[in-house]
């Protein structure tokens, strides 16, 4: 069936009609040119509102173990209205509301791969795909402080993201999870693992050459050492600079830019990470903004959130130690705008998202529900988009961080087109969709449409209508169909098995499981953990390459 | 009447090859009608070690069934010299041989023909007003499809009586915590401390998978606190022992780990008037010197009050070593089909232990926190009784109008459930002749158990005794639609 979006407001810098009014052509579930004498089988009459790519959300926690934690931990402090991680129907009905149609969980240890595989499938509405943690693992670190070669180093993470059926690698305080639990409760960038003698710099160079060589299509995704600490900014541009000008992608970098000067001995490092980004096109980040209310952060980084654990609020924590890989932190927290920190943190994010120059390398997030929920999307595009509105917001936090706040002096506002590259085109072009994020012909046909509203916020609110595949799934916030089938990408690489056998070994003596318990098959993924969801409708699997 | 037959040695080997071969999907083990107890000697008893990815789940560290990698085979790996699963066997052989000679003499009316069981399930939801699903045993895979039965009738879904997790729980919340895993254990404790006389019962491979480990490496030094000695007798001659085990009485403990605690906090303070032992000094000693301290305990064997102070205690040691070194703390959970079902449960619908769907949101209705068997039984018009996971503990005493479990739970249950009328279904025990995914018993890995590569196809997998999750799916499928869920769309949560 041919389907014309009529009357449509194209928002997407990647298609040649964007910023028009025109139609727009579905079949198939992708995007087609016009063909001559064919009429669409169905038109709908848009009435010029805003026609974008279904949103992608490249980081948040929305899968496995330490989100179920999270729900546990918070299980009587939340009433259902107040919870800031659903259960998994509601957060894909919300997402899909604000318009995302891909999300993509940062945080999968190999351990708990299945469980995060399992949540994600039951997460409806949305494409998903997760990113393997390393870097931390017994093996690795001794492998690395041993200085294995780049072959045998390349086949240990290949077959990690293949036994993960994993998107990307991600790693978490490079060795610093590992270290604390060698009671080395501080690891800097040059500074040597008390066990195995590797440095956080050594990690990352390591790895994200490894990464590269693969050819996967995201780079390295970096939570950076002394996460949370004032004076980061320096050991997060060493742990850039570690990259040695190869891809490299920063997370949540609000959490890693912080100077050691100005009020209470912290202030904004901004300035220099988004000089550093704009003058290094082989970085890109996400910001991982924070946003005042109740939030509960959630972290491999048991190092970072061991410390965290006093600032607890309501005050509970959890840190878990996970199977010689990495960790699990959880603390409740809530954003005060009266308080110094964390309104120095609300600025930094912004400050990162308006500094930097290139939106294709920005990503808009807030590292779900580490910074506050995602729900809090639209409030922080609004932000970006509406100077005024910012300014009024600013007036509204702490005063000695608002003083010396950059964004007093900036005037940027983001445009639409900007907010599609940072929400969707850029997101995909990073992870190597190349089908999705967009609206030209042969992208998959998801779409998010809008009615604008008397402001940003609430115009990104609440799409008036989302299709997945080319399929309506949600009309003006009603949920119409939750059994569409959805994707989960993953990478596709090579290695020779013969290069483990040392690897083999090194696992097994540590997990005492044998290492094709590990293994998530390509029938696994595919039969039994998403088959009973939709028995008539086996979802596809399709490489991120 | 049907009698059991007397095990011998040699009809364990038999049963231990019928169940390998079931694995292989070579054996007509796939329907119960063909289940015998033989006597007759087998010459070449087949390998349970027969391919990748089995797991038992007897108990909390679901042990692999293949070999390690050949240099690490000493760590063990296979279930030969497991007798908590020797046992399970024996036990579920004779049980499934008393289903089935005894099937038409119980009250409950069984049937093997899928069909019929879809349609008695069915006619079993749409026929009351309030079904509770009491889970006590279930995969990934069942616990989503009954949620979506749940969820279609507006029921309940209620997850076991784990109260031993229950108080883990609490403390969690209220004290904070400071946990580990298996893993961590064999990689990097370097003082273990079991602690019950249920450990070792209740995961008899943790010595040998965990406690152990290879000349040269980092030393791991082992200490065992219980109520009672332990029987040397019980234990192979390769397991492991304690290197120092002691015996504490059960009305002690909360006390000795009180004075345990005092003395790591004040070391001084151990003089004539100090409450602590010679025994507890040379724990604290340990502690001391430990770098990654572990305490090990079974949550089945901490249900009370004063239990819940124990693991209070534990916790406080844990922390106040922690402002130094690293102490952990890990319950292990014997039940992974109830810690599977209660994981699953959390991230459908958001709720602990017990979910209501009310017609818009899964919620948790305060008073079912207290509740006893009875006051469930009182609660609901009728009850269904799921255990799919194999388990060697006893399914719960509750009258269930429709119970739906393997063999070996049916025949157990079905002494109790003589005068009861209401339907009985047996399905594949999960791991053995049906797929799914289970949590290990400390939370530290989800596994794949029972599916070899090769029938993970779903036509190809037996139709006698229905998987679980394959029987509630198709019932999930024939219930009436209901209005999807549509969380208020005004909720904007915090920021």
């Amino acid at each position: 069936m041919l389907l014309e979006l009529a009357n449509a407001h194209i928002i997407d810098p990647t298609h040649p009609r964007h910023g028009q009014i025109s139609s727009l052509l579905i079949e198939n579930g992708q995007f087609v040119p016009p063909e001559a004498n064919r009429e669409p089988d169905q038109r709908i009459d848009l009435e010029q509102q805003l026609v974008m790519a279904g949103a992608i959300d490249i980081h948040t926690h929305i899968g496995g173990g330490k989100v179920n934690l999270s729900r546990l931990l918070m299980a009587d402090v939340f009433r259902p209205e107040q919870r800031v991680v659903w259960p998994t129907l509601e957060t894909g009905a919300k997402y899909c509301r604000m318009g995302y149609t891909a999300c993509f969980e940062p945080a999968m240890l190999l351990s708990a791969a299945r469980h995060t595989h399992l949540e994600l499938a039951d997460t409806p509405l949305l494409d998903s795909g997760a990113y393997v943690v390393l870097g931390n693992e017994d093996w690795l670190l001794q492998a690395l402080g041993q200085d294995v070669d780049d072959e045998q180093l390349r086949a240990m993470v290949a077959w990690s993201v293949r036994a993960s059926q994993a998107m990307a690698v991600k790693v978490v305080n490079p060795g610093g999870i590992n270290a604390f639990k060698f009671n080395q409760r501080t690891l800097n960038v040059d500074q040597a693992h008390v066990q195995w003698g590797v440095t956080p710099r050594d990690v990352v160079r390591r790895l994200t050459a490894a990464v590269d060589d693969l050819g996967l299509a995201h780079p390295l995704h970096v939570h950076a050492s002394n996460l949370g600490v004032p004076g980061n900014i320096a050991s997060t541009l060493q742990t850039l600079d570690a990259s040695e000008g190869r891809r490299i992608h920063l997370t949540h970098a609000q959490f890693n830019c912080y100077s050691n000067s100005g009020a209470y001995g912290m202030g904004s490092g901004a300035e220099q990470l988004a000089e550093y980004v704009n003058t290094h096109p082989n970085v890109s980040l996400d910001v991982g903004q924070v946003m005042f209310g109740q939030t509960v952060t959630i972290s491999a980084d048991t190092a970072a959130q061991y410390g965290n654990r006093n600032h607890a609020k309501p005050a509970r924590w959890y840190i878990n130690d996970v199977e010689c890989q990495a960790g699990c932190g959880m603390i409740p927290i809530r954003y005060e705008n009266r308080q110094y920190v964390h309104s120095l943190q609300w600025t930094i994010g912004l400050e990162l998202m308006l500094l930097i120059q290139d939106p294709w390398r920005v990503f808009l997030t807030t590292d779900h529900p580490n910074g506050g929920p995602f729900t809090s999307y639209p409030h922080l595009i609004r932000l970006l988009m509406d100077k005024s509105f910012r300014q009024s917001m600013l007036e509204q936090i702490h005063p000695q961080a608002a003083a010396n706040s950059l964004l007093r002096d900036i005037d940027r506002e983001y445009s639409l087109a900007e907010i599609a590259i940072t929400t969707r085109a850029a997101p995909a072009r990073i992870l190597g969709l190349q089908r999705h994020g967009s609206l030209r012909d042969g992208a998959v046909a998801d779409v998010a449409i809008y009615r604008r509203q008397s402001n940003w916020e609430d115009t990104f609110a609440q799409a008036t209508c989302v299709m997945k595949g080319g399929v309506e799934v949600m009309r003006d916030g009603q949920l119409l169909l939750s059994e569409t089938p959805c994707t989960t990408h993953r990478a596709t690489v090579n290695f020779d098995p013969g290069l483990l056998t040392r690897f083999q070994t090194s696992v097994e003596q540590c997990l005492r499981m044998p290492l094709s318990s590990l293994v998530i098959s390509d029938d696994e993924l595919s039969d039994l953990i998403r088959r009973d969801r939709r028995l008539h409708a086996r979802p596809r699997v399709e490489g991120g390459r | 009447m049907f009698r059991k037959p007397p095990l011998t040695e040699s009809c364990r080997i038999e049963l231990k090859t019928q169940l390998a071969r079931a694995h292989l999907g070579q054996s007509s083990f796939s329907g119960y009608d063909s289940w015998n107890v033989s006597t007759t000697p087998t010459s070449k008893p087949a390998p349970l070690n027969a391919f990748a990815n089995q797991h038992c789940s007897l108990c909390g560290l679901m042990c692999a069934g293949a070999q390690l990698h050949d240099s690490n085979a000493a760590f063990g790996g296979t279930w030969d010299c497991c007798p908590r699963r020797q046992t399970w066997l024996a036990q579920y052989a004779s049980r499934c041989s008393s289903v089935l000679n005894s099937r038409t003499s119980f009250g409950h009316s069984f049937t093997d023909r899928r069909t019929a069981e879809v349609q008695a399930i069915r006619d079993f939801v749409m026929g009351h007003q309030r079904v509770l699903w009491w889970i006590d045993g279930a995969d990934v895979a069942c616990t989503r499809a009954i949620a979506e039965i749940t969820q279609r009738s507006h029921g309940t879904i209620h997850v076991g009586q784990a109260t031993g997790a229950t108080l883990v729980k609490r403390t969690m919340i209220n004290e904070g915590w400071l946990g580990t895993t298996l893993g961590e254990v064999s990689g990097h404790a370097d003082l273990v401390i079991t602690l019950g006389d249920c450990i070792l019962s209740e995961a008899p491979l943790l010595p040998a998978r965990f406690l152990s480990r290879p000349d040269g490496e980092r030393p791991l030094e082992w200490w065992h606190v219980s109520a009672n000695h332990i029987e040397n007798s019980n234990f192979s001659p390769t397991t492991p022992l304690p290197a120092q085990s002691l015996v504490w009485p059960r009305a002690q403990w909360l006390q000795r780990l009180t004075a345990l605690q005092l003395e790591l906090q004040f070391p001084a303070n151990n003089g004539p008037d100090s409450q602590t032992t010679g025994q507890e000094s040379l724990l604290a000693e340990a502690l001391r010197r430990s770098r990654y301290a572990v305490w090990i305990w079974d949550n089945s064997e901490f249900t009370n009050s004063i239990d819940e102070l124990v693991i209070s205690r534990l916790l406080g040691i844990a922390r106040q070593r922690t402002e130094t070194a690293r102490c952990a703390l890990l319950n292990l959970e014997s039940q992974v089909g109830q810690l599977t079902a209660e994981e699953t449960l959390l991230w459908l619908t958001g709720c602990s232990g017990t979910a209501t769907w009310n017609g818009a949101e899964w919620t948790t209705p305060p008073r079912y926190a207290a509740y006893s068997l009875d006051d469930w039984q009182t609660e609901f018009e009728a009850i269904a009784l799921v255990r799919t996971v194999p388990s060697v503990a006893p399914l719960p005493q509750l009258r269930a109008e429709l119970i739906v479990a393997t063999a070996a739970e049916l025949a157990e249950k079905a002494t109790d459930a003589r005068q009861s009328s209401g339907y009985s279904i047996v399905v594949q025990p999960t791991g053995y002749a049906a797929a799914g995914h289970l949590q290990r018993g400390d939370r530290g890995a989800s596994l794949l158990v029972g599916a070899p590569p090769s029938r993970l196809d779903r036509e190809e997998t037996p139709a006698d005794w229905s998987a679980g999750c394959e029987l509630f799916a198709e019932v999930a499928g024939a219930l009436p639609s209901r209005a999807l869920a549509t969380p208020d769309a005004t909720r904007q949560g915090a920021g």
